[in-house]
């Protein structure tokens, strides 16, 4: 005798939808699972995991909800004398191989990022990028040295420091440390000083 | 009346047999793979390395590897430990050696050159010599394929045919021995070709 398996759609569609929004690349699931669990005291948000690669987690591949199109952090200085620290109020200047040109300022902790719908279409790598502010008054500004050729995470190369043969460090706007520098926004909900520093 | 052969022993000569051909092939496989000479050597041949470096350089002009590492080797694309055609250089991947280079600061090394230069070569060494030797274009290896997208690249089209970049790569690898500037590599373009980045 011959049974029938067929399932209602009403139950097999959903499912369909489950098991197409998991990842499915074990790469890529892994590599979400190194960067950790939400530290206690920072909420998912604008403020929350500063230095860590946003679009790794912010894209198509998720898990984040919202997707980003370039994300990252801004640091006061290279950290080689003090804890890294976030500095707000920078501007980030992105200009891709269209010469079409981007700007976006950064939070109290450093974090900025872009939306696919802020800037549509684009970046088309490469790109290029300075950052400029006036953290202690006086401007400064630094361009990054080589194009970016595709990752929309600044922390997927610039990662903790010291600096080593594939990272040069964090995205840092000052040549040099500042012991008296403690951030740009007192009232700053976050730590400006990421976990672990 | 044709007799059967009694079940069992259908079963065992096929077993026997079986297990004779696994056998055989193991024996001929363990010969295939026995370990190759670690002394054998197979040449290329391929063009100057001195011109892949970049030598007697005037201001303006550049090296092949140059051009290779400001618009290729980024840490993002080609300047991964990982990838087969693997960018070292003074903006990307650092040689990690005794040296502790780090990314951004001091000027590429004779060996990050060198490296490069194995990864260039050793990328297609048949089809490298083929094309050195004249007798296929240039467009038949990758390292142009790729960037000029006649086959996929991630890093979408870097080049196109008859600018700078495609002119400094095939000048080089149409030397034939010549002498830079005079029928060898043309450093002018190289060096336009990698200005701005």
């Amino acid at each position: 005798m011959r049974r029938s398996l067929s399932l209602p759609l009403s139950v097999l569609l959903p499912l369909v939808a489950v098991v197409a929004a998991c990842d499915t690349d074990p790469v890529h699931t892994d590599a979400v699972n190194a960067l950790g669990p939400e530290v206690a005291g920072i909420p998912q948000g604008e403020y929350h995991r500063a230095g860590q690669p946003c679009v790794l987690c912010h894209g198509p591949e998720g898990p984040a909800k919202t997707q980003f199109s370039v994300g990252g952090t801004v640091f006061f200085g290279p950290a080689q004398t003090e804890p890294p620290i976030g500095v707000g109020n920078v501007t980030v200047l992105l200009e891709d191989d269209s010469q079409s040109q981007f700007q976006v300022t950064t939070n109290c902790v450093g974090n900025f990022y872009i939306k696919p719908g802020d800037w549509p279409g684009h970046p088309e790598y490469p790109m290029l990028v300075t950052i400029q502010g006036q953290p202690e008054g006086t401007n400064l500004q630094i361009s990054m040295q080589s194009h970016i050729g595709r990752d929309g995470s600044c922390g997927d190369c610039h990662q903790a420091p010291p600096p080593t043969y594939n990272s040069p460090g964090f995205v840092h706007l000052s040549t040099s440390d500042d012991p008296n520098f403690q951030g740009t926004d007192p009232n700053c909900p976050v730590d400006p000083v990421p976990p672990g520093f | 009346m044709r007799q059967r052969t009694p079940r069992t022993l259908v079963v065992v000569l096929r077993t026997t047999a079986v297990a004779a051909v696994v056998s055989a092939a193991t024996l001929g496989g363990t010969e295939a793979c026995s370990t190759p000479d670690p002394t054998a050597v197979i040449e290329v041949d391929a063009p100057p390395f001195d011109q892949f470096k970049g030598v007697n350089l005037t201001a303006g002009q550049a090296g092949v590897s140059h051009l290779l590492e400001l618009r290729c080797g980024s840490l993002d694309c080609h300047g991964q430990v990982g990838r087969a055609l693997r960018i070292y250089g003074q903006f990307g991947l650092r040689f990690v050696d005794d040296a502790g280079n780090v990314p951004g600061l001091e000027p590429t090394t004779d060996t990050e050159y060198e490296a490069n230069y194995q990864a260039v070569i050793g990328l297609q060494p048949d089809y490298m010599s083929l094309v050195y030797e004249g007798f296929d274009p240039p467009e038949t290896l990758l390292l142009l394929r790729k960037p000029l997208q006649l086959e996929r690249h991630k890093g979408g089209a870097v080049f196109v045919e008859g600018d700078d970049a495609y002119q400094c790569i095939t000048s080089w690898l149409e030397s034939g021995g010549g002498d830079a500037g005079s029928g060898g590599t043309d450093y002018g373009a190289c060096g336009a070709a990698t200005a701005g980045y």
